[in-house]
C-alpha cells in the first residue's frame, strides 16, 4: 500500500527514533508512525518485524512492535496514545522498504489519536537531528 | 562503574532466561551493569525470539534423535538461531543506558559495537590458552545468511560478523535484546560436542585442553568480559555470590519463559 512521503521537517520524533505525522481525516486526527532513516542505518540488516494488531490500543512511550537485526531484538515505542486502525503488513515480507522509503512507503501503522492526545512531549526535527548527531 | 558480576550455579532453562530478562530490566531501572556466567542444569535447546516453533519440530524430525523430544525447549527474548546448551558456558551482560561519556555508544550505538567489544576480548583469551581464535568477518555477500532463504536452524551452523571462530569452527555466538535504553547480550562458548547437536564441534574437538573444563573457567570468562567493557564503564565490577546481590532475586515473577504459549507464539 503506497503512501505519500512525509517531509522529515514536518514530523515529530520519539528519542527512540520513531517518527509521527498527524493529519485530519473525516474529522478525526490520524497519526502515521514509522522509524527514522537514522535508526534504520543503525539497525543495519533488518530480518524480522512484529507488528501490532488492528484495534490494539497503543500508549505513548510503550512498545507496539519489535524488529530484529544482527540477532538483536529492538522494541518499537509508540509516540502517541490511541487505537491502531491500519497496519502496513506488507512490510514484514519486504523489510527493505523501511530503508528505501522510511518516511513514505516505510510507514508502519496508523493510529486514531485518543481524545486529548498531543505531541507535546516529542522532539521536533531540529532537536531530533541534534540528538542523533550527539550519539 | 556500578557493576556486579556473578558466577552462577547451573539452572533450568526457563529460570536462566527469566534471570537474563530481569537483569535487562534492572539495568534499565538502576543504571547498574550486571554480568552473569552460568551453565544449564540439563541439556536444553533455546529458540531465537523470531524462530518458528515449527522449525524446532522439523529439526527434531530431521535429526531423528530419539532423545531429542525429551530435551527441554525455551524461547529466548533475543534474536538469532537455536542453540543446544549442553557442554557450554553462557554469559549474559546487561548494559545500562548511556550515562555519561564513558558509557556512550555501548548500549545506544549499533548492536555490532557491543558484540565486537566483548568478542574481541574473549577471542584474545582463547588465543592465550592455545586456540587460534578470530572474529569472523563477512568478506563477500555470498557468505551472509539471508533469513528468508533457508537459514540453518542452529545458531552455530550460521555465521555472523563478529562470531568467534577457530579455523572453520564457530565456538561462540551472541545475541541481544534492547529495553528502555539498556541492552542485554548473552552468548554461549561451546566447549564440547553434544549428542543433541552432533554436527557442532566444541573447543575439545578442536584441541584437547584441560583448561576448557577447569573449575574456574567461568570465573576466567567473567573476568575477561568485565575487562572488555572497562574502557566504557571503568572500574572493576563487584563480585557477588547470589542473585539477590545482583538485585534480581525476584526473577521468579517472570513466568513467560515457562509458558507454553510463549514458546509456541510463532
Amino acid at each position: 500500500m503506497s503512501a505519500q512521503p512525509h517531509k522529515p521537517e514536518d514530523l515529530k520524533y520519539n528519542p527512540s527514533h520513531e517518527w509521527v505525522g498527524v493529519s485530519e481525516q473525516d474529522g478525526q486526527r490520524i497519526a502515521t508512525v514509522g522509524i527514522t532513516a537514522f535508526a534504520i542505518e543503525q539497525l543495519t540488516d533488518l530480518v524480522y518485524m512484529a507488528l501490532p494488531d488492528v484495534g490494539a490500543a497503543v500508549k505513548a512511550g510503550e512498545e507496539f512492535g519489535e524488529v530484529e537485526s544482527v540477532k538483536a531484538v529492538s522494541p518499537l515505542y509508540s509516540p502517541v496514545d490511541g487505537e491502531v486502525i491500519e497496519v502496513h503488513t506488507e512490510l514484514v515480507d519486504a523489510l527493505e522498504t523501511l530503508g528505501d522509503d522510511p518516511y513514505g512507503n516505510g510507514w508502519i501503522m496508523r493510529v486514531k489519536l485518543a481524545d486529548g492526545a498531543n505531541l507535546d512531549g516529542l522532539l521536533d526535527f531540529a532537536n531530533y537531528t541534534q540528538q542523533c548527531s550527539e550519539s | 562503574m556500578d557493576g556486579r558480576v556473578l558466577v552462577d550455579i547451573a539452572r533450568p532453562g526457563a529460570d536462566n532466561m527469566a534471570i537474563d530478562q530481569r537483569m535487562l530490566e534492572t539495568a534499565a531501572e538502576t543504571g547498574r551493569l550486571l554480568l552473569r556466567v552460568y551453565r544449564w542444569r540439563e541439556p536444553t535447546l533455546s529458540l531465537g525470539y523470531f524462530q518458528k516453533y515449527l522449525e524446532f519440530q522439523e529439526y527434531v524430525q530431521q535429526t531423528s534423535r530419539s532423545a531429542s523430544p525429551s530435551v527441554p525447549v525455551v524461547r529466548r527474548a533475543t534474536g538469532g538461531g537455536a542453540i543446544v546448551h549442553h557442554h557450554d558456558w553462557t554469559y549474559s551482560i546487561a548494559v545500562p543506558p548511556a550515562a555519561g561519556q564513558t558509557s556512550k555508544g555501548l548500549a545506544t550505538g549499533p548492536a555490532q559495537k557491543l558484540y565486537d567489544c566483548i568478542h574481541a576480548e574473549i577471542a584474545l583469551w582463547l588465543t592465550e590458552i592455545g586456540y587460534a581464535a578470530r572474529l569472523w568477518d563477512v568478506s563477500d555477500e555470498s557468505d551472509r545468511c539471508p533469513p528468508k532463504a533457508g537459514c540453518s536452524f542452529l545458531c552455530f551452523e550460521r555465521r555472523s560478523r563478529g562470531d568467534i571462530v577457530v579455523g572453520n569452527t564457530k565456538v561462540l555466538g551472541s545475541a541481544q535484546r534492547r529495553h528502555q535504553g539498556a541492552v542485554l547480550q548473552h552468548g554461549s562458548l561451546l566447549l564440547q560436542r553434544s549428542e543433541f547437536a552432533p554436527s557442532l564441534s566444541g573447543l575439545q574437538e578442536i584441541a584437547e585442553n584441560p583448561t576448557v573444563f577447569a573449575q574456574d573457567l567461568g570465573s576466567a570468562l567473567a573476568q575477561r568480559i568485565s575487562r572488555s567493557v572497562d574502557a566504557y564503564l571503568p572500574g572493576e565490577p563487584t563480585a557477588v555470590q547470589a542473585l539477590e546481590e545482583l538485585g534480581i532475586g525476584d526473577f521468579a515473577g517472570i513466568g513467560q519463559f515457562s509458558d507454553h504459549n510463549w514458546l509456541t507464539c510463532r
